[in-house]
């Protein structure tokens, strides 16, 4: 079921009354998260429940088992059961296309042939965001630093919920698993809140992020045909079509959480305004930096164990994150990228302290856009279809002369407009979110001005959200 | 939580208000049925006397102008475009809540029936679901027609037409039709166009099958088949029935209805079900010989154009005559085929000529003809040949160039007035159509003008009309006004005469509206549908010269005098001449002909300075034929 679906319309405000009114009995209020978790991921295909139950029930054990045990060998078993379960499906559902893939072109390489084709492998939704949780809850408790839940319905549960099951944010289990213990007794404006966030959410999805779509689809999927300013403005745009796009997808993920009184860790905060790539990873996907810190670059000895091995490390996170985000070479180029620049900017720590420290000019005239045009740059690898088509439009993209019509892809003159003013007013936003809080700003106005705000939102959705049929549906974090 | 419940239900409430109040209305398309419901619900409750329902079958059918002058009646139609009868019977209860009119005509067919399934069916019906008010009965259609994705799309036009929100009728203006392919009056779409040479081949045997729809043996008929569709004409007889309104069954021609048994089948069953329930059936379908209906009447193999609905509706005028549902004094039943000719579409020939000349590389016009009805004239050419005509049609424009004399041109209307001249340019073979046989015709609309200096019609390949090879035919100093009997055209080759021998007086005193424009007369004719052309006799010893530092204003109000109701219209103050008097005109398109107050004014162009107001109030503007 998708956030921005009719069948979602129907389905929270149901899930939502239907919580509240056994939300007072912890264990009935948690069956129907569950049910409710469950009917939502098995609407778009209920067989790859079984996969969710398997992780779930899988985990729970193990963690059960590695609490009781102090062996270490057999903690280290456990352990590796559950990576091998999680981690199981998640190669061979996602991996095991792209190996063979790649077998056969290293084949290909030293003039060998090899009759191997790929497998028809369907990938389940969101299979790397709910491993990726389950994982850290066993993890967690193998280090000591986390308690098992003997909870089955509360942890079920908090694997499966449904706000953030299919593309995250990927949850804790020390932050998100405890909030299944308790009720929690209804707060207007908590809910209130949560359904303002929803709604911003699904304005960045369906009015920007959906409309950018558009153009960024019609030249990356006809690399050949455009140059110039016709490919920048498609890798400008799709920046913010993935950023509206997820983050969208967080909004309604925590607001629809927030209404049924769960807390969820923020996922997005403002990172175009980055002045670096360090700085834009602390702003991008938190839940997944975070988790690949935590879980991949502290075990690989993180920054103990020396100058170039701490480069080391973190130039494997961000290649491993690269190959987490999709199973093609395109996605590893994207995330070598983010890999080379994170390492620079390591290695030269102490030079740009020196010359961008309490230098606001130089940081948001040189340091921000060079940022923006890198993240932008290692876009182009992410979204073109292919390595030969990210290196055709970065080619096209230098071809300034060969621009013809930029109204001529995809989106109309007054379409086009639409889109910069809407990404105006976003940025806008967010800069003026970042001083003022706007949930703070809009509780001082009167009703009056309060509800002509919240109207705009929900008209500006209806109007100008692209929706119905032929348009995008989808959110691009699901196909990871 | 109830706090919640109350804000989000008022939330809601006020969100349902502002989409139906203000941006459904922006986004609901622009369509001919949209317009007919806005001119219906103008109209008096008690004034209408007659209601059409159905198809396009019967909007292209039955013309509203004509039964209205033929009957002396207030007719309307509500047909649409694929308008299915369940949706027809909500329209009817709909309409029926503030119109009570004498009789219902109902036009059937067996495609009428059904349920849409179809995409393009389903869209069909809601022209008539954006323009009827919310019931029940409403609600239960939309959601037996319309699956649960569909839904919010079919209830709000917002929804479903948002996609062009920079191409929605933001500032709420009026949007009138495109009446350069068809003729609208009150409901009735009227096409000009013939059916074309493809559809003409698959009905090469029509006359053999049309002889056979009515051979059916009664014993052949499956009456279970139509059996739950005629229940929705039962409905449709029921609601009559309640509302005490007469109901009379028909159904238009078409060629369909030769070429299935079912039609034949309903034929029969729909005629059993109104013996059973006392009205009266009357398929066009069987009159197809009675009315000389033939291919060229017909625009597609579906619905009859313009000049096959004045054959309809003249045969259906008669009907309703015999069958006693309307009743008018003898005189006129005397005059009834006279009338019926001159309300008629049809064209006359105005000018005839032998030609031999090139139009199109190879292709000769033997014959040029041009003819002339109320709205249009129509230039016909006869060719050497058929073949490859099209073809050549697809790759050339047409073009059209009348030059009147210099006299004339004051009289030129529109975008011909800063031409010069007339030009009509035909691009494709929507404009241009071509009967099957080596005939093709053109349309422009009717002019004042009778006499011109030159008429060029020309050919060029699409996108080269300058540099490309031309196929130019000359018709030099052609006077149509020859066949038209005028004794007011006078020799300096001036049209004006004629326009005002067809004048209606509004003032026959001296008035003067200042010291420099003092009139005689004002009058008044109804040159096209809906454009009124006003003229200003000028007292003799007028100075014109100090005319031109005028404006002129027609200022009119339909209703109310309210500014909401006011109509304004500014205008040159251009003299011109006819038999030794000089006048000044304006045309002035008025859509209601009731106007409660109607004033014509000067000013100033310098100074600003306004001159005396001519007033009348509770005007009735008369049509052309009543003239």
């Amino acid at each position: 079921m998708f956030f921005n679906s009719l069948d979602f319309a129907i389905f929270f405000p149901l899930v939502f009354i239907l919580y509240w009114l056994v939300s007072q009995k912890l264990y009935l209020r948690n069956l129907l998260i569950l049910i409710a978790s469950y009917v939502f991921y098995g609407w778009w295909d209920w067989r790859f429940l079984i996969l969710i139950v398997i992780s779930s029930l899988v985990d729970f054990i193990v963690g059960q088992k590695l609490y009781k045990t102090e062996n270490i060998k057999k903690r280290k078993g456990l352990l590796f059961i559950s990576l091998l379960v999680n981690l199981g499906f998640l190669v061979y559902f996602k991996y095991t296309n792209f190996f063979i893939e790649t077998f056969v072109d290293s084949f290909r390489l030293f003039g060998k042939e090899l009759e191997i084709s790929t497998l028809n492998i369907i990938l389940p939704v969101g299979i790397s965001f709910y491993t990726f949780q389950t994982l850290s809850y066993t993890i967690d408790i193998y280090r000591k630093q986390l308690k098992p839940t003997k909870d089955w319905l509360a942890f079920f549960s908090f694997v499966a919920f449904f706000p953030q099951l299919v593309a995250g944010p990927i949850e804790r289990a020390a932050h998100l698993l405890p909030q299944f213990y308790k009720t929690y007794k209804f707060n207007y404006k908590l809910v209130k809140s949560g359904l303002l966030l929803m709604a911003f959410g699904l304005f960045k999805k369906m009015v920007i992020a959906d409309r950018a779509a558009i153009l960024v689809n019609q030249v990356y999927n006809n690399p050949t045909d455009y140059h110039g300013y016709e490919t920048i403005l498609a890798t400008v745009l799709f920046a913010f079509q993935i950023y509206c796009d997820f983050s969208g997808y967080s909004d309604i993920a925590i607001g629809a959480a927030r209404t049924m009184g769960f807390d969820l860790m923020k996922n997005f905060d403002s990172p175009y305004f980055s002045k670096s790539i360090t700085e834009f990873w602390r702003h991008w996907h938190i839940s997944l930096s975070t988790w690949f810190r935590d879980y991949v670059y502290i075990p690989l000895g993180g920054s103990r164990k020396g100058k170039y091995r701490t480069y080391a490390n973190l130039f494997i996170v961000f290649l491993v994150s690269g190959l987490w985000h999709g199973a093609a070479m395109t996605f590893v180029i994207w995330g070598a990228i983010h890999g080379v620049f994170i390492v620079v900017e390591k290695a030269l720590t102490k030079f740009r302290m020196m010359l961008f420290k309490n230098r606001n000019i130089l940081n948001y005239c040189l340091a921000l856009p060079f940022t923006f045009f890198i993240v932008c740059f290692a876009w182009v690898f992410f979204r073109a279809n292919s390595y030969s088509d990210s290196i055709q439009i970065l080619n096209n993209s230098f071809q300034i002369e060969e621009t013809q019509n930029i109204f001529n892809l995809g989106l109309k003159q007054p379409e086009l407009y639409l889109l910069f003013v809407m990404i105006l007013l976003l940025l806008i936003f967010e800069i003026i979110h970042k001083r003022y809080s706007a949930l703070v700003v809009l509780n001082k106005m009167y009703l009056p001005f309060r509800w002509v705000f919240y109207l705009t939102i929900v008209f500006c959705i209806l109007i100008f959200g692209i929706y119905g049929e032929n348009t995008v549906k989808e959110f691009i974090y699901f196909q990871f | 939580m109830i706090k919640l419940a109350v804000k989000i239900l008022v939330f809601s409430l006020v969100f349902i208000v502002i989409l139906k109040t203000i941006f459904d209305p922006v986004f609901k398309k622009n369509n001919s049925f949209k317009n007919s419901i806005d001119q219906l619900y103008q109209l008096d409750k008690d004034s209408l006397d007659l209601l059409i329902f159905g198809s396009s079958h019967a909007r292209n059918s039955y013309n509203t102008d004509i039964i209205d002058k033929a009957l002396h009646i207030n007719s309307f139609s509500l047909a649409s475009g694929g308008q299915k009868i369940a949706v027809t019977n909500n329209l009817i209860d709909d309409i029926l809540k503030q119109f009570k009119p004498k009789l219902i005509i109902l036009d059937v067919f067996p495609g009428s029936l059904d349920y849409p399934k179809l995409e393009h069916q389903k869209s069909n019906q809601l022209q008539v679901f954006d323009n009827t008010k919310w019931t029940t009965n409403k609600m239960e259609l939309l959601t037996s027609m319309y699956s649960f994705d569909e839904l919010p799309s079919a209830v709000s036009p917002t929804v479903r037409n948002h996609q062009n929100w920079n191409k929605a009728n933001w500032m709420f203006s009026e949007q009138k039709l495109d009446s350069t392919r068809a003729f609208f009056n009150k409901g009735f779409s009227g096409s000009f166009s013939i059916m074309d040479d493809s559809e003409r081949m698959n009905l090469l045997d029509y006359e053999q099958r049309k002889d056979k729809y009515l051979s059916l043996s009664t014993n052949e008929i499956d009456p279970s088949k139509l059996k739950n569709e005629l229940e929705e004409i039962k409905n449709a007889i029921e609601i009559c029935k309640e509302n005490n309104i007469e109901l009379l069954l028909v159904c238009s021609p078409y060629f369909d209805a030769f070429y299935s048994k079912l039609a034949s089948d309903f034929h029969f069953l729909v005629t059993e079900l109104c013996e059973e329930n006392n009205i009266k059936f009357l398929d066009f379908n069987t009159k197809f010989d009675e009315l000389s209906l033939t291919l060229d009447d017909f625009r597609d193999r579906s619905h009859v154009n313009l000049f096959g609905a004045d054959k309809v509706t003249g045969s259906l005028v008669t009907y309703l005559l015999n069958e006693d549902y309307f009743e008018i004094n003898n005189s006129d039943i005397e005059n009834l085929p006279k009338t019926l000719k001159t309300l008629s579409s049809a064209f006359e020939l105005t000018f005839e000529k032998e030609l031999n000349k090139e139009l199109f590389p190879d292709v000769f016009v033997k014959r040029i003809s041009m003819f002339e009805n109320k709205e249009h004239r129509k230039i016909e050419l006869i060719l050497n040949k058929k073949e490859g005509v099209s073809d050549l049609l697809k790759k050339h424009n047409l073009e059209y160039i009348a030059t009147p004399y210099e006299a004339d041109k004051k009289l030129l209307e529109g975008k011909f007035k800063e031409l010069n001249r007339e030009i009509q340019t035909f691009y494709s073979l929507k404009d241009i159509s071509i009967n099957g046989q080596n005939k093709i015709s053109v349309r422009i609309p009717k002019s004042n003008i009778l006499k011109y200096k030159n008429i060029r019609l020309f050919s060029f390949v699409k996108a080269k009309r300058q540099s490309g090879q031309k196929h130019i035919i000359d018709l030099p100093d052609l006077d149509l006004s020859k066949t038209i009997e005028s004794k007011f055209i006078n020799e300096q080759g001036s049209s004006l005469g004629l326009l005002l021998e067809k004048t209606e007086q509004l003032l026959s005193e001296p008035f003067e509206f200042n010291e420099t424009i003092k009139v005689e007369e004002i009058a008044y004719l109804n040159s096209k549908a809906n454009e009124y052309k006003f003229s200003f006799k000028i007292k003799q010893d007028s100075n014109t010269k100090e005319f031109e530092k005028y404006n002129g204003y027609i200022r009119y109000y339909n209703g109310e005098v309210t500014e909401a109701n006011k109509n304004v219209r500014g205008f040159p103050v251009t003299v011109l001449e006819s038999d030794g008097f000089k006048y000044i005109f304006v045309t002035v398109h008025i859509e209601d002909v009731n106007l409660s107050k109607l004033d014509f004014f000067f000013i100033k162009k310098e100074s600003k300075e306004i001159s005396r107001f001519y007033t009348m109030k509770g005007l009735k503007l008369k049509k052309d034929s009543d003239l």
